[in-house]
Parts: structure tokens; sequence; C-alpha cells
């Protein structure tokens, strides 16, 4: 992790119509830092993972990539949602969904480049041999490493996670997590998630929203969550923690 | 068979030639577009701009009646019409808010009853099963020209654009992170739809031309997992069907639209049964496999 900063959210506010669902959200998010935003459902963290995306606009403040205004900047790449949109006939291929991650507007081919970022891509999360497969024959969490190669083949600094470990078996989680950790020694990474034993192993802060923002303490947090992690109702952390009642 | 080869080398019968030539050139466009249409699931969309081309046929066919001469190609009121029908298609889901399948039932009544209504209104008789349901004689040169016209631009367009369109079809989210005009591609889409319906509307009629951008997209779709080998081997079953189609269609002396798409129909049910047993023999070979390896 650095000093610099990557992602800064000032005064941030957002509505869906007249319902509010963000209000003044202001965090900074450092280099290389690996935050996870947790929350009750409902409560604006994958709106907020999708502002800073630059895929939602903020009705008021603003969000930052890289000292850059989302409203001005191409979206992040490395933004990944909870479900893989991807159509189960859909005849595409590994390399094909990892390939287009080195898109860009216009028109044109892939060249040599491209292709070369693509191997490189699905090398770094350990799915080279599955290159020519048809994507919807990948098992689900097969499918999170392809569409996170895609992510990094456009060369994504940041990494936004929506539940990657939504829908996973026990086994296919851990695979991911241990590749999580892994890829946020060159990257940064911010993950919503449900999770909380997930959290409490591997983040460097947490977030918690419930449409105002507040960090919890790393330590505290992680002892919270760890004693919690068959607990998944939200409702257990907020009683425990003072900022989570002040959102209440 | 030797009849039908017999009547394409007679320079006296030329619509078969055109027909044929026709069919051939059309196949590219439509294993393109068809495959798009079958893997993004829009048929419908499809299906509404070629119903609602009858409107520009109807209204050509109208004006050349009042002005006694031919004012404008009924095909080329075909081309109008399906434009329009794309850009209403387009512009009002997005823009009105609309419901799309109300648009798009809309669309294909709305273009389907105007067309009956100028050729209703058209003083001379004019019967509208052969736009409907197609006839090879309605082809002339110039109807040939605006199909290779029309087929080298689908061709063109889609070979500039295929990676970006791809991207559009299979996940718009990530070609907007990617900086794509998600809507531009779809639009796009749509008017390549639009101009490829056109080519076979003569041949196949209207209401069979669905059919034909459907069907051997479908048949492809069994056997390819990469979109171009869909798009290429549904060329060649549209190509195969088109002349197998107007072959049959001229021995028995039948309709050439109708015998077309019940060649491409018996390809799809016996492509079907054959997938079914590919996947049966598959899955059986895989469960041999696992119990082998069973202590």
């Amino acid at each position: 992790m650095t000093d610099k900063n990557i992602i800064e959210v000032k005064e941030l506010s957002f509505a869906y119509g007249s319902e509010s669902v963000l209000s003044h959200i202001n965090c900074e998010i450092k280099e290389n830092e690996l935050v996870s935003i947790v929350g009750p459902n409902g409560g604006g963290k994958t709106t907020l993972i999708r502002l800073m995306a630059g895929l939602l606009y903020p009705v008021k403040g603003k969000v930052f990539i890289e000292g850059v205004s989302t409203t001005e900047r191409q979206p992040v790449a490395g933004y990944v949602s909870q479900n893989s949109m991807i159509d189960d006939k859909f005849p595409v291929t590994v390399n094909d969904v990892v390939l287009s991650g080195t898109m860009r507007s216009g028109f044109g081919f892939y060249g040599k480049e491209d292709r070369k970022k693509a191997a490189i891509a699905l090398e770094s999360v350990g799915m080279s041999s599955f290159a020519k497969k048809k994507h919807s024959d990948l098992s689900g969490g097969q499918r999170k490493r392809v569409i996170i190669a895609r992510a990094l083949a456009g060369g994504a600094k940041i990494l936004l996670l929506d539940e990657p470990t939504a829908n996973l078996d026990a086994s296919s989680s851990s695979d991911l997590i241990e590749l999580i950790k892994d890829l946020n020694k060159t990257i940064t990474v911010v993950l919503v998630t449900h999770d909380y034993g997930f959290v409490s192993d591997i983040t460097d802060r947490v977030f918690c929203i419930n449409n105002h923002l507040h960090e919890h303490p790393l330590k505290e947090a992680g002892e919270r969550f760890a004693m919690n992690l068959k607990q998944v109702d939200h409702t257990v952390v907020l009683n425990k923690c003072k900022g989570c009642e002040g959102n209440q | 068979m030797s009849s039908f080869i017999a009547a394409l080398l007679n320079p006296d019968i030329v619509f078969i030639r055109y027909a044929l030539f026709a069919g051939i050139i059309s196949a590219v466009p439509f294993g393109i577009t068809g495959s798009f249409v079958v893997v993004k699931r829009i048929g419908y969309v499809a299906g509404a701009i070629s119903h609602a081309v009858l409107a520009g046929i109807g209204f050509a066919m109208y004006i050349n009646a009042k002005y006694g001469k031919e004012v404008l190609s009924p095909m080329l009121g075909a081309f109008m019409a399906a434009i329009t029908a794309g850009v209403i298609i387009s512009f009002v889901s997005r823009y009105a808010k609309e419901r799309e399948d109300t648009i798009i039932g809309t669309v294909w009544a709305f273009g389907m009853a105007i067309g009956l209504l100028f050729i209703h209104s058209t003083p001379t008789y004019i019967d509208p099963m052969s736009y409907l349901f197609g006839n090879i004689q309605l082809l002339g040169m110039f109807e040939l020209k605006l199909i290779i016209t029309l087929a080298v631009i689908v061709v063109f367009v889609v070979v500039l654009f295929y990676n970006q369109l791809l991207l559009v079809s299979y996940d718009p989210e990530f070609a907007a992170l990617r900086g794509l005009n998600v809507y531009f591609y779809q639009v796009l889409l749509i008017m390549l739809v639009s101009c490829t319906v056109v080519l076979m509307a003569s041949s196949v009629g209207i209401v069979m031309v669905i059919a034909l951008l459907t069907i051997p997209a479908g048949i492809a779709s069994f056997f390819t997992i990469r979109l171009w080998h869909m798009i290429i081997l549904s060329s060649i079953i549209c190509a195969v069907s088109v002349v197998s189609g107007l072959a049959f269609s001229y021995m028995l002396a039948m309709p050439s639209g109708a015998v077309i798409i019940v060649v491409c129909g018996i390809i799809y049910f016996a492509a079907m049964l054959l997938n079914a047993i590919f996947s049966f023999i598959q899955k059986n070979r895989a469960v041999g496999k696992r119990d082998q390896i069973k202590p």
C-alpha cells in the first residue's frame, strides 16, 4: 500500500428519484489498499461501488479516480458486477471474453499486443488452460476469474468487486479470496460483501454503508466479524458498532 | 434436378438465375445478422421490421399505379419502410420509455395495416400473396443490384465493427465501461437487420423472411462455440436452403418461399436430433469414465 489516494469520494449524495440512497459520503482509498464495504441490504453498497466505477453519476458531490472526476473520465474497467451478464447460450470463448478487456472505442481488430495482454491476464488468474473453452461451460468460480482477467487485460489499476463470492461454494470462494489477496499486491481492491469471514481475513479497512458511511476500526471489526462468522444477518453487527447504531 | 439445371442454363428464363444469385448473395448477410438476432434474442424485433415492410411495398405499388409508371420500386419502398421501422423501434423504446414489446407490436401491426390500406386503395389489382409469401418472379435487374449493394454494406459494416458488436451483444455493461457507445451499436444492429430483411423479402416473402433469419443461425448454434464460426456455418446453411428450396420449388411447381422455409425447417429438426444424440453419447462417455475411476 502507498500513501497516494487512488479513489477520493467527496460530499457524495445519490438518490433514485426522490429516494435518497447515499448522503454526504466522504472517504479516500489508497493505492494497493484492500477495502471492504459492508452494510444492510438497501444500504447503498452497490450504488457506491457503481458510482466509483462511473456507471452512475452523483446527484451531489464528486468521486475522483486518480485525481479525475468520474464525470470527466472513462468508467473504471475493473468493475465486476455481482451477476455476470453473459447469456449461458452465447457462443463466446474464454479468450474472446478476456480479449474484450482490451477493447477500445471506434473500430478495428485485436492486435498482437492485445492477445499478449489477454494471455498474461488469463495466466495471472490461473485460467490459461481454459482459453479455448466456451465461457458458459465454466463453473461460477471460474467465470469470476475470467471476468477478473478481463479487467486485468484492460490494464485496470482498481478492481471494484460487487459480492465476488456470492453464489460460490466454499472451495471456490476460498480460491477466489486467495486470488484477490494475490492481485492486491499490485492492484487496489474495493469489494462489496456480505461474507464477513472474508472481510476479516483479508481486508485493510472496512466501510459500513447505510445511507451514511462510517469506517469500522479494523481490529474491532475483525474481531466482531470473526465472532459472527456464521451470522450473516447484518443487524447483529449493527448492534455492536457505535458507528452503525448511529446509522440506524 | 435436371429440369432445374436446364432452366438455369436457359437464356430465356432469367428470373430463376436472378433468384438463385440473390439467394446466394443474401446468404452471407443473413448468416451474419441472423446470428446476431439469435444470440441477442431479438427475433421479435426482426419480425416487426419484416412485417412493417408491407407499408413500403404498398406505398410503392400505390404511387406507381397512380402515376401509371414505376416511380418507386417496391423493393426500395420496402427498404425505406424497414429503416423507418428500425428507427422507430430504436428511438421510441429508448426516449419515450415505452415498453419495448408494446412498440414492437405496434410497429408490426401498424406497418402491415398501412400496407394493406395502400394495396386496397391502388386502382389496379395487386395480389398481396406474392409479397407476403414470396415470388421469385418479382426480382429484376434493379432489385438484384439493390440486393448486392445492401449485402456489401451489411458485410462491410459487420467486419468493421465485429468485436464491438460482439461485446455489446453479450455484455453491454462492460462495453460501456470500455467507453463504447452501447446505444449506437444497438441501433446499428437494428439497421443491419432492416437492410437484411429487405434482401430476401421478394424471394421468400415478408412473412417468412424471419424464418430465414433465425433458423440457419439456430442450426449453426448447435455446433459452434464462437460467434464467427456460427456466422460462417449459418451462411452456408442459408445458401444450401435457398438453392435447394428454389430447385425443389421449380421441380414441384410450388411457391419458392414456402419450399425454402420447409427445407430450412427440415434441416433444423434434423440438426436438433443430431445434437441431442451427440449430447447423449457425450454424457454416457463422461459417466463411463467416472465409473472407471471409482474403485
